[in-house]
């Protein structure tokens, strides 16, 4: 007996070493990105690189806040970026609950053609949208607004929200709703006040991963906010390395600008996220 | 019979309330690009007559003329590789890792979430730091680390040489990639009933009849999700071939959709870009066809 526990113990140091080595190659790309953004210029083309950096330094991000990026700050880049993740969010939490409710409460003949109509789009590839887009955009008078870059966005995490959050109603049981209907509730009144409730984790992580596709997003901007003053972060740092001479430095603060609102967003609502995503990839 | 219909009526009224304003707006922005590009790949639209309405009916001379095209039959074949290459690899390497998570051992708990943080990271994000660990005249990181390890003996220029371009390409959308496919695994290993396992052991089954007999077929919706959704978002790929190479050298790293890109918006052929974005889109809609064939004959769509 003890020395079965004992292997089992050893089984588990063997486990975890070889779990932490696997974690330390996943993640050390982004512990690069965000020691590259404190490196000196020497540092940073070292030969011999250097894994903790002997020098710190905040030149890179002294150097953005100080650029003009097509005539933009980068603070009034963060809000623009922001306002798009922002519209993307709303459009995409409100559509995808709504749809997602009346597929899965109700059951006719034409649920199963709608559901493949959303699980075709969240299929497109997103460049067949462009040039289309583009040119209706122009018609009705929608550039020059947050939207386009924001609608590009909806295109996919619509499709996918309704894909996602379905089974979550599916697994409200149907007499909860019932007694709130004879209680006096319409079904609208009923979805706000005993459905939403019951699965908002779903929504909490629809909302999140639109969000932070509106924020991620490169595609739409470089598309229909290429001039003018709605450029987003994406746009400008893609641009800030686009030239030839990449200021490495510079663009690893940019780098490291973007992906914090991520990563906060994600640790804060980690335990949402997880068990969210399951739930609706596996089922969806 | 009276009632019956009334609730009809009204559960009908109901559920179009709720789920219409989502499919109108997918298919207005979605359905109407689509019939727009198809019209488009049989015109001539260039810059010079795309806001007027005389465009001139070309048949099917669009597709002729980028399937005579050398770059972009090459562009096909990248996406093919891309594609499998990058399934291939997130999968085996997502399953393993789920297979080593789904143990008891201390910190499970956080590395996963820190795992996480990886694919929450923006795909711009991750291909700028993709170029800057293969960047430039041979002292990039990866240069450092093989040259280390002995596998080459010279810096190697990854992004101006088209082969070690796309793996390089291949490599970061790998990395990418294998946190969703072992987080779902990994889930889905941990949920799976014990009592059967106990008893395959008591009936005599091996390790590897038990994984192949139970665990392979108990994770088979997972497996058809993950596989899926990375063929999805590894087919549409575009910010990571934009960034890291955006096509070059001489356009022989483009896949179907830079190229679709370029052709649109930098070269301003707006019939063959549509033409090969639809050629995209019939893939994709025989996959998703395929997929959805494949998925309701399991029923894992209730």
């Amino acid at each position: 007996m003890k020395s079965m526990h004992r292997k089992k113990r050893r089984q588990q140091i063997i486990y975890f070493v070889v779990a932490t080595l696997c974690v330390i190659f996943l993640i050390f790309p982004i512990y690069w990105m965000v020691i590259s953004s404190f490196k000196t210029e020497g540092e940073l083309f070292a030969v011999v690189p250097t894994f903790f950096p002997r020098e710190l330094t905040v030149q890179g991000y002294v150097k953005m806040f100080g650029t003009k990026f097509s005539g933009q700050s980068i603070v009034k880049s963060f809000f623009n970026s922001f306002y798009i993740s922002i519209i993307t969010t709303v459009i995409t939490t409100v559509l995808a609950t709504l749809s997602a409710y009346g597929l899965a409460r109700f059951d006719f003949k034409i649920n199963k053609t709608l559901l493949l109509i959303f699980l075709i789009a969240q299929m497109m590839p997103t460049v067949l949208f462009l040039a289309p887009l583009y040119l209706t955009f122009k018609k009705v008078g929608l550039m020059g607004t947050y939207f386009p870059p924001a609608i590009f966005v909806t295109l996919h995490s619509v499709p996918f929200s309704v894909m996602m959050l379905r089974p979550y109603f599916l697994g409200v049981p149907k007499e909860l709703e019932d007694s709130a209907v004879i209680d006096g509730c319409n079904k609208f009144t009923s979805f706000i006040r005993i459905m939403l409730p019951m699965i908002y984790p779903g929504v909490v992580v629809v909302a999140v991963l639109s969000f932070l596709w509106g924020w991620g997003d490169m595609v739409g901007a470089m598309t229909f906010c290429s001039t003018g003053n709605m450029q987003p972060l994406s746009l400008n740092m893609y641009r800030a390395m686009a030239n030839d001479s990449t200021d490495w430095a510079m663009l690893m603060a940019f780098a490291t600008i973007i992906v914090i609102p991520a990563v906060v967003l994600f640790l804060s609502l980690q335990k949402f996220i997880i068990s969210g995503l399951t739930a609706g990839a596996v089922k969806g | 019979m009276r009632t019956k219909g009334k609730k009809y009526w009204s559960d009908l009224r109901w559920f179009l309330l709720f789920s219409m304003p989502g499919v109108i707006y997918i298919v207005f922005f979605v359905a109407y690009p689509i019939f727009y590009n198809v019209v488009m790949s049989f015109q001539n639209v260039t810059a010079a007559n795309l806001l007027k309405t005389d465009k001139e009916f070309m048949g099917l001379l669009n597709y002729a003329t980028i399937f005579s095209n050398p770059k972009i039959v090459g562009s096909i074949t990248n996406t093919l590789i891309f594609t499998v290459a990058s399934i291939g690899f997130q999968f085996v390497i997502g399953f393993l890792l789920a297979l080593l998570f789904s143990n008891k051992f201390p910190l499970n708990k956080m590395y996963r979430a820190l795992v996480m943080i990886g694919w929450m990271v923006p795909m711009l994000v991750v291909s700028s730091i993709g170029k800057w660990f293969f960047t430039g005249d041979g002292s990039s990181l990866v240069n450092f680390f093989l040259m280390k390890l002995g596998l080459i003996d010279e810096p190697v220029k990854w992004l101006v040489n088209t082969n070690t371009a796309m793996i390089a390409m291949i490599c970061v959308n790998i990395w990418k990639g294998i946190p969703f496919n072992m987080l779902l695994m990994t889930t889905a290993l941990t949920t799976m009933p014990e009592d059967i396992y106990e008893a395959a052991a008591i009936d005599g089954a091996s390790r590897v009849q038990r994984f192949f007999r139970i665990t392979v077929p108990l994770l088979k919706p997972t497996i058809l999700a993950v596989i899926t959704q990375g063929f999805i978002l590894t087919f549409k790929a575009f910010e990571l071939i934009y960034v890291m190479t955006k096509g070059g050298p001489a356009d022989t790293t483009h896949i179907m959709a830079t190229y679709s890109y370029s052709l649109t918006f930098d070269q301003f052929q707006f019939s063959q870009g549509a033409a090969i974005a639809n050629v995209m889109f019939v893939i994709l809609l025989v996959f998703s066809l395929f997929y959805v064939k494949l998925i309701s004959k399991d029923e894992v769509i209730s």
